[in-house]
């Protein structure tokens, strides 16, 4: 048989046992580890290749769109939680002045649906609240309103709160609103007024210091879920976030 | 050093594009880090500057250290090396003349670097700019000359680059390593033991690259310019000590 006729055969061969191969991996989707196991901080520190900052960029990306891979998105209920704590805590070791991790932590780990799950999220932004630099109260503020009114575990939430309100000492305008956290832990008011107050208020005394992405949430948060269509009409805050 | 043999290797540079296909690919990275820095959901253009920073000081690293090994590799096998020392030179001066080439170009691409990401980044050049700049210069700096020390030793071009980067690459985790090693992680074992001797004896030989170039830097400044100084003068004493053992290694050679 001639040289290339042979060459003919193997290639129609290999492109016939690729096909093979091609069907047989074709449904096999890249699987959803969960949540991955912590390393050290040591061995955090190699996903930047010895840079700090670098390796605490990489893995608040990576957290972040944990759930979201091979065009498959997971519920926050998947999470493992307590694994995903534990990231956390070590992102605040390796950069305890981002506001990246705090904000994820309040804003899109505390929508989970099980309020029992926040425990790890609601203890991680309680540490980075109650170190008192800056303005890592308000972290405080949104770990005391997850263990109100989510996790309804009224102890916690009264402690941490008593935690806010001895921060005054350390932090000298502190808002009135913050020193008297407890009272609003105490209303029986129920949780969208008091995730509405606590925002608001946020929003009226931090607005200075706040990232711009972050006050478009709040005010997208406030007018279109916390607030009735018709009381969102009439506020100001929610007009001037429907001219933008 | 021979000026003009400085020219001969900056003219080298020039010819195989080194200066254009590294900008060409840090032009890629800033994209790139761009679009990452763009997909956070806050802080976006702190993520720029970190992921454009850590991209653009590798893209460095890779360009000079292939250009060096290569270049070195062919003037080898040209006898471009065997005909420069048949002229009255000397050997001393021919490795100097080389290292400041290489340096030059060195520093030529970190400030490429410090201009992409003050210019891309956007932030107000300040003290932390600058020590990051410098560092990341006196970094390039000593890769070059390892770069330098390697190709005139080894004699195939890919096990240069591989070394180098290998070295590299050990420089810039060697805190990481020796903070294992000095932590109580490792049982008392004889392999245990041994492996944490021989990285203390191996971090001597290694210039604390993890330390110089912190991203940090460019999101928060700097606290301690001090501590800069420092890193850039054991990056200027290593090179010193890399030249001199390539000086020692040409010397003794025979052609």
């Amino acid at each position: 048989m001639p040289q290339h006729i042979q060459i003919k055969i193997v290639f129609g061969l290999c492109l016939l046992v690729n096909l093979i191969f091609w069907s047989y991996f074709r449904s096999t989707q890249a699987e959803w580890l969960n949540v991955p196991p912590v390393p050290s901080e040591r061995i955090a520190v190699a996903f930047g290749l010895g840079d700090k900052q670098f390796a605490y960029r990489n893995i608040a990306l990576m957290i972040q769109n944990l759930g979201d891979s091979g065009g498959q998105v997971r519920s926050l209920d998947d999470y493992n939680y307590e694994e995903l704590g534990k990231w956390l805590e070590l992102q605040n070791d390796l950069d305890g002045r981002s506001k990246v991790m705090p904000y994820l932590a309040a804003y899109y780990f505390g929508a989970v649906q099980s309020p029992q799950k926040l425990v790890p999220v609601i203890q991680y932004l309680e540490n980075v609240g109650s170190v008192g630099v800056d303005e890592k109260w308000r972290w405080l503020a949104q770990a005391i309103y997850l263990a109100r009114y989510r996790l309804e575990d009224m102890d916690w939430a009264l402690r941490m709160a008593a935690q806010l309100t001895a921060l005054q000492t350390k932090i000298d305008d502190l808002p009135v609103w913050a020193r008297n956290m407890h009272v609003m832990v105490m209303s029986a008011s129920g949780e969208k007024e008091a995730a509405l107050e606590i925002m608001m208020q946020t929003l009226e005394s931090e607005r200075d210091k706040m990232e711009p992405a972050e006050i478009l949430f709040l005010a997208d948060h406030i007018c279109n879920d916390l607030l009735p269509p018709t009381r969102a009409a009439v506020t100001p805050l929610c007009i001037q976030l429907k001219n933008q | 050093m021979g000026y003009q043999l400085i020219l001969y290797v900056l003219w080298g540079a020039v010819r195989d594009r080194l200066l254009l296909t590294v900008i060409l690919s840090m032009a890629v990275v800033a994209g790139l880090s761009m679009f990452l820095g763009s997909a956070a959901i806050i802080e976006q253009s702190e993520f720029t500057r970190v992921f454009m920073a850590a991209g653009l000081r590798l893209v460095g690293v890779l360009g000079i250290v292939l250009f060096i090994v290569f270049f070195i590799r062919r003037s080898f096998d040209t006898k471009d090396v065997e005909f420069m020392l048949s002229r009255p030179i000397g050997r001393i001066k021919f490795i100097l003349s080389y290292s400041a080439a290489f340096s030059v170009i060195a520093i030529l691409l970190g400030a490429v670097c410090g201009v992409v990401v003050t210019l891309l980044a956007g932030q107000d050049f300040g003290a932390g700019q600058l020590y990051w700049c410098l560092t990341v210069m006196a970094e390039y700096i000593v890769i070059a000359n390892v770069a330098l020390f390697i190709a005139m030793v080894l004699s195939s071009a890919s096990a240069c680059a591989m070394a180098t980067f290998g070295f590299y690459l050990l420089c810039r985790m060697s805190g990481q390593f020796l903070g294992i090693a000095d932590s109580a992680i490792l049982d008392n074992s004889l392999s245990s033991s041994f492996m944490n001797g021989l990285f203390q004896i191996i971090s001597v030989f290694l210039p604390r690259l993890d330390l110089m170039a912190q991203t940090s830097w460019l999101v928060y400044g700097i606290e301690n310019g001090a501590e800069v100084f420092m890193l850039i003068a054991q990056a200027l004493i290593f090179s010193v000590f890399v030249l001199c053992a390539c000086l020692l290694d040409l010397i003794r050679r025979q052609f």
